[in-house]
């Protein structure tokens, strides 16, 4: 008896060890449920009549593929940048007649898990577009799968300026780290001068790099990087020893590169401490989550962003066009909440594909991406006249914000 | 009456059938020795009266009360200690600490006169009174096991092997103090492996082979039997 | 800027000296790794603000109401699955791996239950700031730190002069023997089990407080320090875990002022490293003596 059990657990233990389950098994029950619900409604509206303008040839490759943490540390942004994309996909089907569908899976936030679902992708026929959800490291980890298969990688929230390098089908959909910290620095010096800057850096491929082309265009300015720190995310909530170490330097403007709740916790305990100096905070802080943190606190802080923000209070400022309040509306109705920059690059990554492939009336991969880099002025959701450069790379405008109380306002340059 | 009944006692450890429906009696005022081979199953009779390991069947009665799979705490309530194999003093803490831990269940009030039976009893201990018990020779260390055992006032005391690993003179002086013990009103239930020393001191014996009872008699009448003597008296 | 590196390692030194003690004891009394502690930690804060912002019920009265859930909590890991453990004399392997799987269970829990991004949490403890130099001290630093010594005399005193305390010592070092003084021992470590939930759940709750935040991530990144607390101050010893975690709060505080930020973690624990190799028992540990 005792043995049938323990070659019954082996037997378990090893077929979850092959499925790729990890000890988050429980958390991923409950999003797996919306993840059917999801693609179900992609593949209802498939049933609609195919009678639009333009036409796709599409021969059965319609479907594209979106990996991204559904579970796991990160997953409320795999959610949002889901929606965004499920919103987009929907649309676009009811506007043209067309059948696309699109899968979500769950890489967990893992690379590794990523690069299995991405050897899956590539051998389902009816994939034409792979969609990495969050982040640099899946997109980056996968991209040479891609590749290889030659199929169309979107990086969804990839901002690693490598990215565009890595295959001739391989497009960012954010800002490239490289422009946005340049947009960023030449910003924060019309706004405050090229003096003494302090940087805290959160210790990611995202954090080095956009850190270090912001400290070389800020030196190229004549200002002074007056500290350059750096710290573990997610390690700790307690900033208060870099940060008195900042203030005795007494920089102008502190800028802080971190995901909204370190952002948070650092300008919160940096007045605490009373820190003097201009804040600075990065588009990642441009959500409801980090108000309501911050509360009043830090009125004053400069919020810099490629993407645009979508809260209640900017939309209050006027100034907004319809298509982005359209967006807005749309979002609030299916999903109960405001979207943020990350439900608009999902939602851009697909309406540019889908477009793109409307354009080249076919679902080929040379002739979609032929498209895909002639976009000029694009009117997308998640920044200013987007447009591909020759390298692939992504350049928008930069959007300045200013937290009054508690609330972002958009700057007026 | 007896003060302590063993009816049929049957204990098992897992397959192995340690205690086959075991029978023995210990009257108030007694000293009663459990000799046997190792293994037998002395230590186990010990445990199972102390509750701590379970009885499968039969029945264990102390004075009166069917006390059998009792929780080991109501058991020293009741008034059952046990000095058990191989002492398991506290190698932490003090000899004093040591006492005060076996008075756990007393009033706090009658703990000093405890302690100064237990001091007249056990001179030695007072010696070394604030030792630490690890560092205690052997002997010293089965005089605090017994000692700690009589702080709890017991009305039967269990001693589990008691001259194990002691050198001889110092066995002579732990049988004369649990002579003593028995001038003090307290029933005694021995456990040893060295049988002459044992029945020498003893009232009466059970012979325990390989968990059953096979010989119980007066010791003086076991000292002199030929076929104990071959048996178990080789054991010194 | 020194005064302030330790006043803000002393802050955070205490909240880990708060979890530590909780942790050495159950050590202590068991030689149990206890994993759970940092997950009832972060049970603690999310339990409070569950019953603090689901119901208009007054802050403390949320607090308690949560401190009692986690000691319940804590009481129930060893109740359901540790004493069975006991019970059928497994190898210590099993209980650490338990409390490892409690661990994960109640962690993802959380997760499930309230998401996994930061939530914000209010301060009651907010009196405002004093100064000493240039330094800033919060008030709710002070009262962080006095409430971290209040609770460590208090257990000091249960521990050291309550025979309670002389129980919990008995059953360190011999179970059974323990059990032939009469002492319950299930019962004992059942409470040293609900005294380590309601530390836990003191110690998160105030963290909450000072950080304005939970996130289902607070848990695991301070578990790992609690066990170097722990080991540095002499696990099973009190105090050990007072000054281990206060030790530990302060260095990691001036590495990562005037050495590194990035590589704070990397530092700490080599430093801790290099003083277990020179006092193996930690500060406070005694060498065990074996001559029974």
């Amino acid at each position: 008896m005792k043995k049938l059990l323990a070659l019954l657990l082996c037997g378990t233990l090893s077929l979850s060890a092959l499925t790729g389950c990890g000890a988050k098994e429980e958390a991923a029950e409950m999003p797996a449920q919306t993840l059917e619900e999801g693609s179900e409604e992609a593949e209802g509206s498939s049933e609609a009549d195919a009678t639009g303008e333009g036409t796709i040839n599409h021969n059965g490759k319609n479907k594209m593929a979106m990996f991204g943490p559904l579970t796991g540390d990160n997953l409320q942004y795999g959610v949002k940048i889901k929606n965004g994309a499920e919103l987009a996909l929907n649309q676009f089907n009811e506007e043209h007649g067309t059948d696309f569908t699109i899968e979500f899976m769950d890489d967990k936030g893992d690379p590794n898990e990523a690069v299995n679902l991405a050897n899956k992708i590539i051998s389902d026929d009816t994939v034409f577009c792979a969609l990495a959800g969050y982040g640099s490291s899946c997109a980056m980890a996968t991209a040479p799968v891609f590749d290889e298969a030659d199929m169309l990688l979107m990086g969804v929230a990839a901002s690693h300026a490598d990215l565009p390098g890595m295959g001739d089908y391989v497009f960012p959909v954010p800002m490239s780290a490289r422009w946005e910290s340049v947009g960023f620095a030449e910003i924060m010096k019309e706004c405050f001068g090229a003096g003494k800057l302090a940087i805290l850096y959160q210790n990611t491929d995202h954090g080095v790099q956009t850190c270090e082309f912001i400290k070389e265009a800020w030196e190229s300015y004549g200002g002074e990087i007056v500290v350059y720190e750096s710290f573990v995310p997610g390690d700790t909530k307690d900033f208060s020893a870099v940060l008195s170490k900042i203030k005795t330097a007494e920089p102008d403007v502190f800028y802080a590169s971190a995901a909204y709740s370190d952002a948070a916790q650092i300008f919160m305990q940096a007045k605490q401490l009373e820190l003097d100096a201009q804040y600075v905070g990065p588009g990642m802080c441009l959500n409801e989550e980090f108000t309501k943190l911050i509360g009043d606190s830090i009125d004053g802080t400069y919020v810099l962003s490629s993407t645009p923000c979508f809260l209640p209070s900017v939309l209050e400022a006027g100034n907004v066009d319809e298509a982005t309040k359209k967006f807005i509306q749309d979002y609030e109705a299916a999903y109960g909440e405001s979207p943020d920059g990350f439900s608009a690059q999902g939602y851009d990554s697909v309406k540019i594909v889908l477009d793109s492939a409307l354009k080249a009336g076919t679902t080929d991969t040379p002739a979609v991406a032929e498209q895909i880099l002639a976009i000029r002025s694009y009117p997308g959701l998640s920044g200013l006249n987007m447009a591909y450069n020759e390298n692939k790379e992504m350049n928008k405008g930069i959007y300045t914000f200013e937290i009054k109380d508690g609330n972002f306002v958009p700057v007026n340059q | 009456m007896a003060l302590l009944k063993l009816e049929d006692v049957v204990v098992d450890y897992g397959s192995i059938h340690a205690l086959k429906k075991i029978n023995m009696e210990v009257d108030s005022g007694e000293i009663i020795t459990l000799i046997g081979a190792n293994g037998a199953g002395k230590s186990t009779t010990m445990k199972a009266i102390m509750g701590l390991v379970p009885c499968k069947s039969g029945k264990i009665t102390f004075d009166g009360t069917d006390i059998t799979n009792w929780e080991t705490k109501k058991a020293v309530q009741a008034g059952i200690i046990l000095s058990p194999e191989g002492r398991q003093v506290f190698p932490r803490y003090s000899v004093k600490d040591n006492l005060f831990l076996g008075a756990y269940l007393r009033p706090r009030q009658e703990i000093p006169e405890s302690l100064e039976m237990v001091y007249n009893l056990l001179p030695k201990l007072k010696e070394r009174e604030n030792q630490v018990a690890g560092s205690l020779s052997g002997g010293e260390q089965q005089m605090l096991a017994i000692g700690r055992a009589m702080m709890a006032k017991p009305k039967m005391l269990l001693l589990d092997e008691p001259s194990l690993g002691l050198a001889p003179l110092i066995i002579n002086e732990i049988f004369g103090m649990i002579d003593e013990i028995r001038t003090l009103g307290t029933t005694i239930l021995l456990v040893e492996q060295n049988a002459r020393i044992a029945l020498k001191h003893s009232d009466r014996a059970y012979v325990l082979e390989t968990g059953n009872i096979v010989l119980s008699n007066k010791a003086e009448a076991m000292l002199q039997s030929d076929e104990v003597q071959k048996a178990y008296f080789g054991v010194l | 800027m020194l005064v302030q590196q330790i006043v803000n390692g002393f802050t955070i030194g205490s909240v880990y000296a708060l979890v530590a003690i909780g942790f050495t004891m159950v050590f202590g009394v068991l030689e149990l790794t206890n994993f759970s502690n940092s997950s009832l930690y972060m049970f603690g804060a999310y339990i409070t603000f569950l019953f603090y912002t689901a119901t208009g019920i007054h802050f403390f009265l949320a607090f308690g109401i949560s401190i009692v859930l986690t000691g319940l909590l804590g009481y129930g890991i060893d109740r359901f699955a540790l004493r069975q453990l006991r019970k059928k004399k497994a190898p210590k392997l099993s209980g650490l791996i338990t409390t490892l799987g409690m661990s994960m269970v109640v962690d993802n829990a959380i997760m499930v239950f309230f998401g996994t991004d930061s939530k914000s949490f209010e301060n009651f403890l907010d009196f405002g700031k004093i100064y000493i130099g240039s330094a800033v001290v919060t008030w709710t630093q002070i009262i962080i730190l006095i409430a971290a010594c209040i609770l460590m005399i208090t257990l000091s005193v249960i521990t050291y002069r309550m025979k309670i305390g002389k129980a919990m010592g008995a059953i360190a070092q011999n179970q059974d023997a323990a059990k032939l003084m009469g002492i319950d021992t299930d019962k004992i470590i059942s409470l040293t089990f609900i005294i380590s939930g309601f530390l836990a759940c003191i110690a998160g709750t105030m963290v909450a407080m000072y950080y304005r935040s939970i996130d289902t991530a607070m848990g695991s990144s301070i578990g790992i320090k609690i066990f170097a607390a722990a080991v540095l101050g002499g696990v099973g010893v009190l105090p050990g875990a007072v000054v281990g975690g206060l030790v530990l709060g302060i260095v990691e505080t001036i590495v990562s002022a005037y050495i590194s930020t990035g590589y704070r973690d990397a530092i700490s624990f080599s430093i801790l490293i290099l003083v277990l190799l020179v006092m193996p028992n930690g500060l406070f540990g005694k060498k065990a003596i074996n001559k029974v």
